[in-house]
């Protein structure tokens, strides 16, 4: 009798202090925060003015279509560039493999402040290694560099250095679990290279590539930090609402204007939420979680 | 299986919450040391202890008035010069009625501070004595005074003055040009005759005080705190562009930000031959920067335009000190800008021009055996630094003039647009944000 | 073990003769591939190393890639102690008290809960994941004002604890606990043990804590990272300088030197390029040394979807 009761209770008292956190830095926040996006800033009822003022301001959509164009460049590069490394890695292994598997996988150490502080130094021709190829490019300047469209292209190659490598890892260790009995099957029928990574392997990683997808979408929606380091040496290059995250802290900083603020990022929240269903939907990441990867 | 367990889990669960939540405020009280020193006190309490924050660079300064003031209970605090960062710590302790600086180091978003939903800053009046405010630069008294009533007290003014390579003025033989006309045709001879020498930079927002504050433009023209004149076709305004477009073409006016490596370059190559730039620009620009060497720079007034006898400047930043509302010990917190802003002994040593006269003259004492310069330039800086255009005013949309100005004028001019079609986008933008701020815009 | 049989696999698929040239020059090719990728990841965090042994004007006239000399070096961390008397040591000491505080604390409370979660059906559970999801996802901006206030309820604003409790809730180690346990544990193995007569609790100290020691070292990673990169929470949380983290110091350090913009305006501070770049590498270090560590982790772990940004 009092073993089942037991087992009923066990469940909520293992997860009571993190319910407790969930509740406290989560929930309550999470709603605290529609209720701010209908006040003003001197906490009266607003109604829906901050919504329609957030839809209506001339900034946003510029700062949608320089965040989509980002991750148009980023997804696809990210895509191609840890497919590609990955496979590569694992068909040589060896000594280069580790190696190289490291060194990409290093930078991910270096984000935040830090990350775009370097990255300024990167981006300076006279002080970055990588002068040579700037000069080579026509780059005399970091202004030349991110004039026009040059602003996605760097904040791709600054994400992809970050986030790459660890995403290699993942995936090189989602190769090491093919079934060897199954390329040994291809291989006896006669299964090219090609054949082999085109039919067995890249199949065999989707999961872990649509998981790298969606994170990474998730995170490139917010992207919020790189730019505004950039802007702080290249004031008329980046403009300090050019992402829509950036947008929603001008809001929140420099207008006062918390309602604003959260209205859009609640906004936002709803794109995320969106796309989280859908996967969730698609894949029933609940039931089976990362089975394929952790064997 | 029956619903009662559950009942009985969930409410243990509830309980083991309680409980843990309990645990969590007590362990947490012992960490709550020093917060909450600038709550809101019906009345003056003369030791209480005051909150300042400033940036790193004006820290020192605070310091010294701790040194000579041994009995001042102060809080110091160092802030990340960053834009927005006193307004959303202000608007927060709003929200929560606790947590405001009693005494802050900042610019032009003096006005913001003072306005709703900021709410902010004290007036001062009654507080600084009527003959020390007398005793600060015009223009300083004006960018601080918001409805007649005084908010703050500048501590340093950032007047242009025109500067040259006397050296290099000399050897190419050409005279410093005493209006716009002859600087503009003095810019299509060095386009002419030494091709790569500058004699000026417009990619950067401190270019925009340089010409178009210094030729009055009314971009910040505020009339009152509810009225504001924007107008980009105003002749102040137009003269400027017409100005500076032939010299922009010829190159002999950079398209660049006056900090980029880019131009950077031009100073270590000695090919900046003039540069109408801040007062501070000598030594912190020219001196370490350019690398000018010494023995040949020099300032000269600003130019003039056509119908004007004087040479009027422009101010590139400049920062204030203010005093907070809800301070415990306002006079104490007065006391205190009053002092950094007026002791002759502090102020003589800052690296900055100081906006209070009286320390000014102490500090060109020094200047003026600088071997640095060609010439002892402080008569021009104490000349300048009363003659900065007064249609130009701190309001609540600072931040877009700067900001707007790079994004707009600034990025357009690089991607060689016409300066008379980006100046009218420029006052849209400007436009936009004053009425965001709550201005009736007149043109 | 099957990373070898792998590769020896596909590497000894049988070539004909005439694929065997372009075969062995795709090789090569491969070679350049990821040395000259290695190379390009790597050099940025090279020169991050060698910079602050450079003056100022050494380091922009472009002698980067180079050791300069002890000598700067030491000059640059003089120079940069003289900002604020140390306080980016302060600060240093800082970042690492809150990280592992927020490390301790969310370890303690993610262990139980993702094994709950994998391990029993209970009323509530597609909720609390579902919420936990939601939580992990929201933007920043949302949340200054609510956190903000809650800490000012709670009377902690300006203490390590507005910091340290907000960082050390970490959903996203909820979810990777979880999946981890679900993959990795049978619920069958945890019915056993009830059968021998082994308490709930018992149940997790001897299965669930072992069983999940990676899952638990890689949440400890990453909740380590996570926390060590907070820069809007002490920024609204915190009024004392003394009290910052790195992030945050390393941002009023630069912004208020002509480290990077001279346009800062005029300040006699001795903060240049190689005293940024240290004060960077003080900001990267000790997490570049957390992640030589995890390597092996990530490497053993090989837990899909374990990465995030």
């Amino acid at each position: 009798m009092t073993q089942p009761r037991k087992r009923h209770a066990a469940p909520y008292l293992f997860l009571a202090p993190y319910l407790i956190f969930l509740a406290v830095f989560g929930v309550a926040p999470a709603v605290y925060a529609v209720w701010v996006s209908f006040e003003t800033p001197e906490a009266a009822f607003a109604g829906l003015a901050n919504w329609t003022a957030v839809l209506a301001d001339a900034r946003l959509l510029p700062s949608v279509r320089n965040v989509g164009t980002y991750l148009g460049l980023w997804l696809p590069t990210m895509l191609v560039l840890v497919t590609g490394l990955s496979l590569l890695a694992h068909q040589r292994g060896g000594r280069l493999s580790a190696a190289s598997r490291f060194a990409w996988y290093l930078p991910g150490a270096v984000t935040g402040a830090a990350a775009a502080l370097l990255w300024l130094f990167m981006l300076s021709p006279g002080i970055s290694p990588f002068s040579p190829l700037l000069r080579l490019a026509g780059v005399s300047s970091g202004t030349d560099l991110l004039s026009g469209q040059g602003l996605p292209v760097v904040l791709t190659v600054m994400a992809t250095t970050v986030t790459a490598g660890g995403w290699i890892v993942v995936v090189y260790a989602a190769l090491n679990t093919v079934p060897p009995e199954i390329l040994e099957a291809a291989r006896v029928d006669g299964a090219t290279a090609w054949q082999v990574t085109r039919y067995i392997k890249l199949r065999h990683i989707r999961p872990q590539l649509s998981l790298m997808l969606i994170s990474s979408f998730a995170y490139g929606t917010q992207i919020f930090v790189e730019p505004q380091v950039l802007r702080s040496a290249f004031t008329s290059q980046v403009s300090e609402t050019w992402s829509v995250n950036q947008l929603a802290y001008f809001f929140a900083t420099q207008r006062g204007n918390f309602g604003m603020a959260a209205s859009l990022s609640l906004m936002l929240l709803g794109v995320g939420l969106l796309v989280a269903a859908i996967v969730i939907a698609k894949t029933d990441l609940y039931a089976t979680g990362a089975r394929k990867g952790a064997r | 299986m029956s619903s009662r367990p559950r009942v009985r889990a969930v409410s243990t669960a509830t309980t083991t919450a309680g409980t843990a939540l309990a645990a969590a405020l007590a362990l947490a009280a012992c960490g709550t040391g020093g917060g909450g020193t600038a709550a809101a006190r019906p009345s003056a309490d003369p030791n209480a202890k005051i909150v300042v924050w400033a940036d790193a660079t004006r820290v020192p300064m605070v310091q010294e008035y701790q040194k000579a003031h041994p009995a001042a209970k102060i809080d110091l605090v160092t802030i990340p010069n960053e834009s927005g960062y006193i307004e959303t710590k202000v608007q927060l302790a709003n929200r929560s009625g606790r947590g405001w600086p009693d005494v802050v180091f900042t610019g032009e978003n003096i006005a913001t501070l003072q306005a709703k939903p900021y709410d902010w800053a004290a007036p001062l009046d009654g507080k600084v004595k009527q003959d020390v405010v007398g005793q600060f630069a015009k223009s300083s008294v004006s960018n601080c005074t918001i409805e007649g009533h005084l908010y703050c007290l500048q501590n340093d003014i950032a007047q242009t003055v025109l500067w040259y390579d006397k050296g290099l003025m000399k050897q190419f033989g050409y005279a410093v040009p005493k209006t716009w006309k002859e600087y503009q045709e003095l810019g299509a001879k060095v386009a002419a005759d030494h091709p790569g020498y500058v004699v000026g930079a417009l990619g950067a927002h401190g270019m925009l005080f340089t010409y178009y504050q210094s030729s009055g433009c009314p971009m910040t023209d505020a009339q009152s705190s509810t009225t504001v004149r924007i107008n980009a076709t105003a002749v102040e305004c137009t003269r400027v562009n017409d100005l500076l477009q032939p010299m922009l073409d010829n190159g002999s006016v950079s398209r660049l930000d006056e900090f980029d490596p880019a131009f950077v370059a031009l100073g270590t190559k000695r090919k900046i031959l003039m540069l109408p730039f801040a007062s501070w620009a000598g030594d912190f620009a020219f001196k370490p920067t350019y690398k000018t060497p010494a023995g040949q720079l020099a300032a000269a007034p600003m130019p003039t335009w056509e119908g004007e006898s004087t040479g009027y400047s422009g101010a590139v930043g400049g920062g204030v000190w203010a005093v907070g509302k809800h301070a415990a010990n306002p006079q104490g917190a007065v006391d205190l800008i009053t002092w950094l802003t007026t002791d002759v002994g502090l102020q003589s040593k800052q690296p900055t021009y100081p906006a209070f006269r009286p320390a000014a003259k102490a500090w060109m004492a020094g200047k003026a055996n600088d071997p640095y310069y060609a010439e002892d330039p402080s008569p021009v800086f104490e000349a300048q630094a009363d003659l900065i255009r007064e249609n130009w005013k701190y309001t609540r949309y600072a931040a877009t003039v700067i900001n707007g100005y790079n994004e707009t004028v600034a990025k357009g001019i690089q991607d060689k647009q016409p300066l008379a079609g980006l100046l009218p986008k420029y006052a849209e933008q400007l436009t936009q944000a004053a009425k965001d701020a709550g201005y009736t815009v007149v043109q | 073990m099957t990373a070898l049989h792998a590769s020896t696999a596909t590497t000894a698929a049988p070539d004909t003769g005439s694929g065997r040239l372009p075969r062995r020059a795709g090789s090569v090719v491969g070679a350049v591939v990821m040395l000259v990728s290695a190379a390009a990841f790597v050099i940025p965090l090279l020169w991050l190393l060698l910079a602050p042994t450079h003056t100022r004007d050494r380091l922009t006239s472009g002698s980067s890639l180079t050791f300069g000399s002890f000598a700067d070096l030491g000059r640059s961390w003089s120079n940069l102690m003289t900002f604020g008397d140390g306080l980016v040591l302060k600060w240093l000491a800082n970042s690492l008290g809150y990280s592992m505080g927020a490390v301790v604390l969310s370890l303690l409370m993610v262990a139980p809960a993702g094994y709950a979660l994998a391990m029993y059906d209970f009323p509530g559970r597609r909720l609390v994941l579902n919420a936990t999801l939601v939580t992990m996802i929201i933007p920043q901006a949302a949340l200054i004002l609510p956190l903000y206030l809650e800490m000012v309820k709670l009377q902690l604003i300006d203490s390590i604890w507005s910091v340290v409790l907000p960082s050390a809730f970490f959903p996203f180690g909820v979810y990777l606990t979880y999946l981890y346990y679900n993959d990795n544990l049978p619920r069958s193995l945890v019915e056993a043990a009830r059968l021998d007569g082994a308490s709930e609790w018992r149940a997790f100290l001897s299965l669930g804590l072992p069983l999940g020691r990676q899952a638990l070292g890689l949440t400890g990673f990453f909740c380590f990272v996570q926390a060590w990169n907070q820069y809007f929470l002490p920024f609204v949380m915190l009024s004392d300088d003394g009290r910052y983290n790195l992030q945050l110091g390393l941002q009023t350090l630069i912004s208020s030197t002509g480290a990077v913009n001279p346009s800062y305006g005029a300040t006699t501070l001795p903060i240049h390029q190689p005293e940024a770049a240290l004060a960077a590498l003080i900001t990267v270090g000790p997490i570049l040394v957390i992640f030589l560590v995890a390597q092996r982790y990530l490497r053993a772990g090989q837990i899909g979807g374990a990465v995030k940004g």
